[in-house]
Formats: structure tokens, sequence, C-alpha cells
């Protein structure tokens, strides 16, 4: 597995944090390349996939439609440009909107399957633990979610199972927030729980699944 | 006898003064990590939705969507 964990700003030092049950997950059956910091850039991750032919590639940091970025907002992906070198990886990236343009792209130049978000990828922080994001419960409710999707796919299961497996967490999360006995200030983020659910896609020739 | 409609912008007003009522419940002490510009506290969200700029449409965005799925029974056991 190759992880992109840039660290740049608040986001991308959550995601950074975030990707350490990841890291640990992968433990001695995955070998794990971090590209973390300021290794999370071009040069050095085509070089990386170009040695390795990783089977997984994990990114993590902001986007827009047709790209994924790096430390510093680096385009690390960018479609028609060097999408192709993703070819025969299995991809989540846990960043904006790429699934829209860049995740059919890679699909079409055989990347194996492209999971990922077709609109913003949002999550809430409480502004007393930004320094010690793992601490922090209400990022917790966004960000364990979608770890599950590489969770499972280092597990085994297919990409699709993947996805569905991390949305049943999505799910299940909403659910007990939307209880009568959770608290009032935890229901309000509800909406944006249903956000990430219904936008986290695992795109896959032929078909695609939501 | 024709019922009268809505102009469109009243519904736009309508839907706005939800966002901001729904974004005024949001607890104190949490910011929104959206898109690449950074993070916001709900009283910085409620100014984009105000001013009706990109983070403030996604805001509205998010809300209409939530009541779009609680519409289609999302929160339903299966």
């Amino acid at each position: 597995m190759i992880i992109t964990r840039p660290d740049h700003d608040v986001t991308t030092n959550y995601l950074y944090h975030w990707s350490k049950p990841l890291i640990s997950a992968a433990g001695r059956r995955h070998k794990v390349i971090d590209l973390a910091k300021k290794r999370a850039n071009a040069s050095e991750l085509a070089s990386i996939i170009k040695k390795v032919g990783p089977t997984l590639i994990v990114f993590n940091g902001h986007g827009d439609e047709s790209t994924v970025t790096g430390f510093d907002n680096e385009p690390l992906i960018k479609a028609g440009k060097n999408h192709g070198i993703l070819k025969g990886s299995t991809v989540y990236a846990r960043s904006c909107r790429s699934a829209k343009i860049l995740g059919p792209r890679c699909i079409r130049s055989r990347c194996r399957a492209y999971l990922g978000y077709d609109d913003d990828f949002v999550f809430f922080i409480e502004e007393e633990k930004i320094t010690h994001p793992l601490e922090d419960k209400t990022a917790k409710l966004f960000l364990e979610p979608s770890n599950h999707v590489v969770i499972s796919l280092l597990k085994g299961h297919s990409a699709g199972d993947s996805n569905s497996r991390s949305k049943e967490l999505f799910k299940r999360v909403i659910q007990s927030l939307a209880t009568s006995s959770a608290p009032r200030e935890s229901a309000d983020l509800v909406p944006y729980l249903i956000w990430d659910y219904i936008h986290q896609v695992c795109l896959e020739e032929p078909h695609t699944f939501r | 006898m024709t019922a009268l409609k809505p102009k469109p912008s009243t519904i736009q007003e309508d839907i706005r003064k939800l966002v901001i009522a729904r974004l005024r419940a949001l607890p104190s002490g949490r910011k929104i990590s959206i898109g690449s510009d950074g993070e916001y506290t709900a009283d910085e969200l409620i100014e984009r939705v105000k001013k009706n700029d990109q983070v403030g449409k996604k805001i509205a965005e998010i809300q209409l969507q939530y009541l779009r799925s609680l519409k289609e029974g999302f929160l339903l056991p299966q």
C-alpha cells in the first residue's frame, strides 16, 4: 500500500493523524510506503508507483473534480496529465470531488477501482482538540467510517464490498446520532454525515456502485 | 380562481432562513472542514450563506440534501 499524508494545514493534519490507524492495520501482512508530509509530492509518488506497482494507493489531501493534491496542494494526479500511472491499482482518495472526473478517467485507463467522493468530503473538528486530532470525538464520527474503506480493502474485501462496509458504518453512526437519546448537538451533525455517505462512491468497470 | 404561487426569489430567501436557523443550532467550539479553503465556525458559515458565495451555497445544498433524504426515509430502519 502506498499512502500519501501531506500535513500543511488543519484539514491535512487531521487526515495525516487519522491515517495512522490505516498504517497500523496494514501491519506486517502488507508493505506500506508512507509518503508523509513533504514526501507527498508528484515526483516521489510517480517514482514509487513505477518501482513497486502497488495494488492499493490511498490519497489524503485536497482536490477537485480532476485532481488530487499532496504537500502544499501540489497536484499529485491530474486527469489527462498523469492519471494513467494508477493503472492496475485500487485507489481510495479521501479528498474533495475527485471521483467526479478523475475517477472515471482512471477507470477508463484500467485502474482496478476508484473509491472516493463525487462532491466535497466534509468533516467537523473540535477547536480544543486541534492539536490532538486522534482525541477528537467529533472528527472520529466522520473519519472512522471513511477509514473503514481501507481497513476493509486490507482485509481482502472487494472494492465494492469495502465501500458498502464503510457506508454501513456511516449509517450506524448516523442512526445512533439521530435517536432521541443522543445529545441535540450531535444530531445537528447528521446532515453532514449523510452528505459524505451519499457522495462516497466506488467506480469500477463495468458498473458503478453507490 | 388560481392559487398564488410563491416567487422563486421568496423560496430562495425561505431556504436561506431555514439553513441559517439550522446553522445557529450547531454546537459551539466546532468547525467544519469543507473544500480546500479551510475550516469555518457556525458564525462564519452563516455569513457565507448570507453572502451566497460558494461555501454558503454548498452548506445550503448539504441541508437540502438532508431534508430530501429524510423524505426518502433515510433514517428509517431497514
